[in-house]
């Protein structure tokens, strides 16, 4: 019945070159164009990161090739050098963190990965709403520019540089600090929001409609599983932060109070003469976290997918607890929305919600660790094949523990007291956010590139990237536990400043010393990347001899992916099952039957 | 009395307890010693529960952290792929899943009973703003936060504060303390600075004119968000005399990293009712009227 609707799409996408590589409906060209943005985004946060990371290591010195940076950031000094200025700082790590969050992460895993794998991983020809999916990425780009454009309007008005009230936009800050920097960063991150939503309603959908014939939900991969799951959370979501998000830009442009209490005095005169109150500045905390917090999953969720068929396919076994995995997932999602407050424990929120959200935020530890545990039970007894891929998802499982384990520390409500708002905390979610989702989707990477590209990475620059991003993620993130722990508040212009924090000095160079070494050997994976598009091997449609139904078509996949549709007839993770010569046994290929008493073969049911 | 003689009482008076605060702080005592790569040093009773769990969490992730890496690395060792060698075909292990459900939530169960033991000792549900009656305080002081300094306000001898009105707010009374009122004529009032008593419980109201701040003492383990519009209560003591730093943890706007102030730990009370009284407002209000 699909037939003619898709015959008809088959015409329009011969238009031209236009349709084909930019405006191009097909979900394939469009999670490429996902891949190769959010990439371009990496590097921009990258780089605020280490002008960040400069400051902190050494204060008040000249930041290289700070002539480059804009006006609003810098100021010269007499010998010609430029030096960060506080607003400047502030500007970095708040737009360091929504690039990530907004325009690298969130994109590339669910963007990328979930547009290019999950439709040929279901079996369907494309995505439900192909015209919608070219919205969310079209919307993407003005929003990432709208969302930065403070960094370049000062030439032309006094717009006081991009917003520097931190991702997390707290009001009063973010309403009584002029500049239309906050106003451009408040409206990207609305548009941003309706990206997501056209992106997550529409893998709702074709995961829903669109499997192929026996591809039960319980045969889908973890990937696409995980994918699911994380457009169900940010369906519900997202429209939360776009809701405060509007009520702060209403709050800073029409003068409304959403936000504000009465009284509110700033710089010694009564704010709007006084013509303020009826707002709870904690009410933006709770709408805030409501969205943030699931947005942390949203952002661990589908590496977690890719890394668990990354390790089994690498190991050679199924899956250790598939069905473990799926509830662990729906689990992790499901008390993901409700452990919001562990952000408010000193927030001047009644001690009591305290109680509550500690107890739904140490109970989230546990699928974390079932998930933990599963993985390991994937690769006992498996045969371990040291791929690129492999080691990133290895060390995915092991760096995740760390921050899994950092995470019970501020989930107690006292010893939260002391380590909230400190590097303990920025460690916390480097590890996650870094050392795993970025990890993870590295894995994706080398994992699903000769399906993306129709080539084969160098295995060996994989392994030199993957090794030296190891050692120096560590020498950038752990030191910040101590740091932390030592009493290092974030946001600090500079830590020096203070008598407790002056003998921890020699961390903060350390740290940033190897966080310029983490920029730098991200060459060696562009190299890789880029090189390989022209020198890579061609690859063959199942390069890793996996199972799942990405890898029964060509590389790169033609249009509408499958020449017929597939019909599946088993879970995607039947490796080195005892019933076969092979040790991988692709999903439309029938279980055989065991050797002494031969039974039929079940039909495939659709349920 | 107009409105703009008011003012100027109220200014001098201000103005007056700045000029002894900047000759006072010349006499705060040493800062404690800060080195190593840990927590600083605790000089408070909260902050010996405080680390104690932080301990006994330490413990257990250190013993799972270990666990968990050990396996991964002799796993990776002993399960690397051979050639001509196949995995064994294992679909996972019902038991082994309730095994590893269920001991990790009992851990954590554990754990927040133990942190919700001190939560309800260190920032009670009862009596944490509005004035409702808390844990049980020697001296209340208030603070109130702006950006960038730490104002603190001590009732004065009457022992009750008087009305703070952000319309009174200027340059020389920063928190607009309504000195006409009777309580709060010998309201004190410090920038940058507090005074304690070592020893004695404190009670903080804590606020903010502006926007969020948070005040953080590393020593004392205390750390609570300054909200404008709420008063906060909440609750410390310094078990060491000394001098300390008060640090903002809160993100403030672009001097927040420079949001500074001293905390003075007095061996006994009469030294700290001293160094507060130096503070204290010259009755030039009583000449006017």
């Amino acid at each position: 019945m699909n037939e003619t609707h898709h015959e008809e799409h088959y015409h329009d996408q011969r238009v031209g070159s236009i349709r084909k590589y930019l405006f191009s409906t097909d979900h394939k060209v469009i999670g490429r164009q996902f891949l190769l943005t959010t990439l371009f985004f990496l590097i921009v946060g990258g780089l605020l990161a280490l002008i960040v990371r400069w400051q902190l290591g050494f204060p008040g010195e000249a930041v290289p090739l700070g002539n480059l940076l804009p006006e609003s950031m810098v100021a010269e000094t007499e010998d010609g050098g430029y030096i960060l200025k506080p607003e400047g700082y502030n500007a970095a790590f708040t737009m360091h963190a929504s690039v990530m969050i907004f325009f690298v992460v969130i994109p590339m895993l669910v963007g990328a990965f979930g547009n290019f794998v999950v439709p040929i991983q279901i079996g369907a020809r494309d995505m439900a709403f192909p015209k919608l999916n070219m919205l969310s990425y079209w919307l993407f780009w003005p929003s990432a520019v709208i969302a930065l454009l403070g960094f370049f309007l000062d030439p032309l008005m006094d717009a006081f540089g991009a917003m520097g009230g931190g991702w997390t936009a707290y009001p009063p800050l973010s309403v009584v600090t002029p500049g239309l920097g906050i106003n451009c960063w408040l409206i990207g991150v609305l548009l941003v929001g309706f990206s997501s939503l056209a992106g997550a309603v529409n893998y709702v959908t074709t995961i829903l409609n669109m499997r192929a014939p026996g591809m039960s939900l319980f045969r889908m991969p973890l990937t696409t599983w995980a994918v699911f799951i994380t457009s169900i959370l940010t369906t519900l979501a997202t429209p939360v932060l776009t809701a405060a998000v509007t009520l702060v830009l209403f709050d800073r442009v029409f003068d409304t109070s959403f936000f504000l209490p009465q009284g509110l005095v700033v710089s010694q005169e009564l704010f709007r003469d006084g013509m303020t109150g009826g707002g709870q500045p904690l009410l933006f905390q709770h709408l805030f976290w409501f969205y943030s917090h699931p947005a942390v999953y949203i952002m661990i969720l589908p590496a977690m997918g890719i890394v668990s068929d990354v390790l089994s396919t690498f190991s050679r076994k199924p899956i250790f607890g598939y069905r473990a995995m799926v509830f662990a997932i729906a689990g992790i999602a499901g008390l993901g929305f409700i452990v919001w407050g562990h952000h408010m424990f000193q927030s001047g929120m009644n001690p009591m919600m305290g109680t509550t959200f500690m107890v739904s935020t140490m109970f989230i530890a546990v699928p974390s660790a079932i998930k933990t545990f599963n993985w390991l039970g994937t690769m006992y007894k498996g045969q371990i094949q040291y791929t690129a891929a492999m080691c990133f998802a290895i060390s995915f499982v092991s760096m995740f523990v760390i921050g899994g384990l950092s995470g019970i520390f501020m989930a107690s409500t006292i010893v939260d007291i002391y380590i909230h708002d400190t590097y303990f905390i920025v460690a916390h979610i480097h590890y996650v956010l870094f050392a795993g989702s970025i990890m993870g989707a590295f894995a994706g990477i080398y994992y699903w590139y000769p399906k993306m590209f129709g080539r084969m990475m160098n295995e060996k620059l994989g392994k030199l990237h993957f090794w030296l991003t190891f050692i120096t993620l560590n020498g950038v993130f752990f030191p910040m536990h101590i740091v932390g722990l030592g009493g290092m508040m974030r946001r600090i212009y500079d830590p020096t400043q203070y008598a407790h924090l002056q003998h921890l000095q020699p961390l903060n160079v350390f740290m940033t010393i190897s966080a310029v070494a983490l920029g730098f050997v991200q060459v060696v994976f562009a190299i890789n990347f880029f090189g390989s598009l022209v020198w890579g091997k061609r690859a063959s449609a199942n390069p890793w001899h996996a199972n799942s139904l990405e890898w029964l078509t060509a590389s790169p996949p033609p249009m509408w992916n499958f020449d017929e549709t597939p019909v599946v007839h088993h879970g995607p993770y039947e490796y080195s099952s005892p019933l076969t010569e092979d040790d991988y046994l692709p999903q439309t290929t029938p279980l055989p039957p065991p050797a002494e008493e031969p039974v039929p073969i079940p039909e495939p049911t659709a349920t | 009395m107009n409105r703009s003689l008011k003012r100027g009482v109220s200014c001098a008076a201000a103005l007056f307890a700045l000029l002894a605060g900047a000759a006072l702080a010349q006499e705060s005592l040493p800062l404690p010693e800060y080195s190593g790569w840990w927590l600083p040093e605790n000089f408070s009773s909260d902050g010996v529960v405080i680390d104690q769990l932080f301990n006994l969490i330490l413990v257990v992730v250190v013993v799972v952290f270990v666990a968990v890496q050990i396996t991964l690395i002799v796993f990776l060792v002993k399960y690397r792929a051979r050639p001509g060698g196949k995995a064994t075909y294992i679909h996972g292990n019902n038991r082994l899943e309730i095994l590893w459900t269920a001991v990790p939530a009992v851990l954590l169960a554990a754990l927040s009973f133990f942190s919700q033991q001190g939560w309800v000792q260190i920032k009670p549900a009862e009596g944490f703003r509005n004035g409702e009656p808390g844990r049980q305080a020697d001296h209340v002081i208030e603070v109130v936060a702006e950006q960038f300094a730490w104002n603190v306000r001590y009732p004065g001898a009457d022992g009750v504060f008087g009305p703070r009105r952000p319309d009174l707010v200027s340059v020389a009374n920063p928190i607009g303390i309504d000195r006409e009122h009777p309580n709060g004529a010998d309201d004190i009032f410090l920038t940058g600075q507090m005074h304690v008593p070592m020893g004695e419980t404190i009670q903080v109201n804590l606020t903010s004119k502006d926007v969020l701040h948070s005040f953080f003492l590393p020593h004392s383990r205390v750390k609570q968000d300054a909200v404008p519009g709420m008063v906060i209560q909440m609750y410390f003591d310094v078990t060491r005399a000394g001098s300390y730093e008060i640090a903002c943890a809160e993100l403030c706007g672009n001097n927040h990293y420079n949001m500074k102030g001293t905390l003075t730990a007095h061996p006994t009370v009469e030294a700290y009712q001293a160094a507060v009284d130096r503070f204290a407002p010259v009755p030039i209000a009583e000449d006017t009227q």
